[in-house]
């Protein structure tokens, strides 16, 4: 199988501090990947170096096989990596419909004069894109929320629109900061048949930043484990839960609590 | 009955049809105040653009409006360029010098993008001031009034029939453009750069994009300006105006089409009509400003909607399938 993603090497610090360093990771096609870790491990810096927010200092990206580390960060949508965020960033005063249209943006060709006139190219266009953004909102089941303002819209629902929003890049990488968050059990288990049904039907590699261990462990091909920016273990779910790096990072090492 | 479609093309009909006649009835000052409105709307709806949609701080809109002013006037005046086309060119002038603004918005924000637009306004300013040669300096530029195929707009009643389509025409172009993608990659831009780039949104185009919109907006409305008073001075287009406008759109409504429409109507009338108590008249034009902002922190528009939204669920509007 194909390696959607693989990173070598992979290092940033800021200001002395080394968030990620010599970070390597390799993700098949259509694995769904979880990156776990304690808080300020790193995990949402990967993100934002995948998506070419933050500039590393060594280290390289390869996405099927193309080197995307010296890509602008707005040619990441035009190669079908698609991302949702850790503080949910909808706009509040735009109906959930127009968030995902916000999406669409990358399918759309028309410019300036056609918009400003709206000629038949930008009607058709529009068109176009709210079928499939309608499609995408329906496919997490916020068809019913679709006008309503998503500042009015309960946080778990909001995370799905930012999904749904992801979605209509046509991804081929979803990457998603802690999805669950704010979920209650029932919206977590509709999550992860969501995201078997993305890797399924669509074929899409996922990889999931995640506090939720019990939905980690139950969606995930296999897990990374993040510490202090380093890479401390890689695994299947089962590996994972009972390797002693990851139960020392997590809950600390048994001598040093009998210190405190 | 009438089926929902034809309503609304019998509300245009009466609209125009009103517009058209109601200026006959107004006298000369009345009509010259709702040229000054259209202008204003205009130039609003143009900072509008960049402030409310795009979320960048422009504190030189006044620069933009003279810019267009200065440039048709002087093409038409000097160069002996109609104000067809002097109009038109001192707009597209005042979009390329836009454009250019926008470029230090792509490394700062906030504060700083404030002062250095703050600092471009004031530069044109003195520009306008001491270029005696070109621009007539404190004395000014007196502009003939503009004539088609020997019909001349010299009464103020002829010139408002220029300024009314054209400012119906950009009004209903900036709703066009807010209401597209271009419109929500701009407001994607404001709420979160981060996001919009991961959308795939430049945000330099967006932001350039933005700053010459809005000074090609506030281009067309110098250009009308000058036909509108004859006269235009370096006064006119002072710091003071460019806080008007910024008055007038957070007044109305940041982000909306509407919103602008209404602060600009508010807010070039109030100084008119607080002119009979010409003693105390800053004092009250100050004192209203602060009670809108206090008590109306979303803007004019902000009530009116909320208003609306009630009245809607009093009296639904009816439906097509109930016509049907």
């Amino acid at each position: 199988m194909e390696n959607a993603i693989s990173i070598e090497g992979l290092s940033i610090s800021f200001g002395g501090l080394k968030a990620v360093d010599n970070f390597d990771m390799e993700i098949k096609s259509g694995e769904i990947r979880s990156l776990i870790g304690p808080n300020g491990a790193g995990k949402t810096t990967i993100f934002n170096l995948i998506t070419r927010i933050y500039k590393h200092d060594r280290g390289k990206i390869l996405f099927y096989g193309e080197d995307i580390s010296t890509l602008p960060p707005h040619r990441i949508a035009q190669k079908r990596i698609a991302r949702t965020f850790q503080n949910v960033e909808l706009i509040g005063e735009l109906t959930a419909l127009e968030n995902v249209l916000v999406g669409c943006y990358i399918h759309f060709t028309y410019g300036l004069f056609s918009a400003a006139l709206r000629l038949k190219k930008m009607r058709n266009e529009e068109k176009e894109q709210k079928g499939r953004a309608l499609k995408a909102l329906s496919l997490v089941g916020l068809q019913p929320f679709k006008n309503i303002v998503s500042s009015n819209i309960p946080l778990g629902q909001r995370r799905l629109l930012e999904i749904a929003r992801a979605l209509v890049i046509d991804p081929k990488l979803l990457l998603l900061d802690e999805p669950a968050a704010g979920m209650n059990a029932l919206e977590i288990k509709e999550l992860n048949r969501l995201l078997k049904l993305l890797r399924e039907e669509r074929g899409i590699t996922i990889l999931l930043v995640e506090h939720q261990m019990r939905m980690v462990m139950e969606v995930s091909d296999s897990i990374t484990v993040l510490d202090y920016g380093q890479k401390i273990a890689e695994g299947t779910p089962n590996e994972i839960r009972n390797n002693p790096d990851v139960i020392n990072a997590y809950l600390g090492k048994k001598e040093s609590n009998a210190q405190n | 009955m009438f089926h929902k479609k034809q309503v609304k093309y019998i509300q245009w009909i009466f609209s125009i049809v009103a517009i058209i006649i109601i200026p006959h009835f107004l006298d000369a000052y009345l009509i010259y105040i709702s040229s000054l409105v259209c202008i204003f709307i205009i130039l609003a709806i143009g900072l509008d653009l960049v402030i409310g949609y795009t979320g960048q701080i422009s504190l030189c809109h006044a620069a933009f409006f003279a810019i267009g002013a200065y440039t048709s006037a002087i093409l038409t005046t000097k160069a002996g360029i109609p104000f067809w086309f002097s109009m038109p060119l001192g707009a597209v002038t005042t979009a390329l010098i836009g454009f250019c603004v926008g470029i230090p918005a792509l490394r700062l924000g906030g504060l700083y993008l404030a002062l250095v637009t703050l600092g471009f306004g004031e530069i044109v300013q003195m520009v306008t001031n001491n270029w005696i040669l070109i621009t007539n300096g404190p004395d000014g530029i007196v502009i003939p009034s503009p004539e088609l195929v020997g019909f001349s707009f010299s009464s103020d009643l002829r010139v408002f029939y220029i300024i009314m389509p054209i400012t119906i025409c950009l009004v209903t172009i900036g709703r066009n453009i807010v209401q597209s993608n271009i419109g929500r990659a701009f407001i994607a831009v404001r709420d979160d750069e981060i996001a919009a780039q991961s959308f795939g949104m430049r945000l330099a185009r967006y932001k350039t994009i933005s700053f010459s919109l809005s000074a090609f907006y506030a281009g067309i409305g110098g250009g009308l300006y000058t036909v509108t008073t004859n006269f235009i001075c370096p006064t006119d287009f002072g710091i003071v105006t460019s806080i008007d406008v910024l008055a007038m759109i957070v007044i109305g409504g940041l982000g909306t089409i509407i919103g602008p429409i209404f602060g600009a109507i508010l807010l070039t009338l109030l100084p008119e009509i607080l002119r009979t108590i010409a003693e105390i008249k800053e004092l009250a034009y100050g004192s209203l400003l602060l009670i809108f902002l206090i008590f109306m922190p979303g803007g004019i528009w902000g009530i009116l909607s909320n208003l609306l939204i009630k009245v809607r669920m009093v009296f639904p509007l009816t439906t097509e399938k109930k016509v049907n």
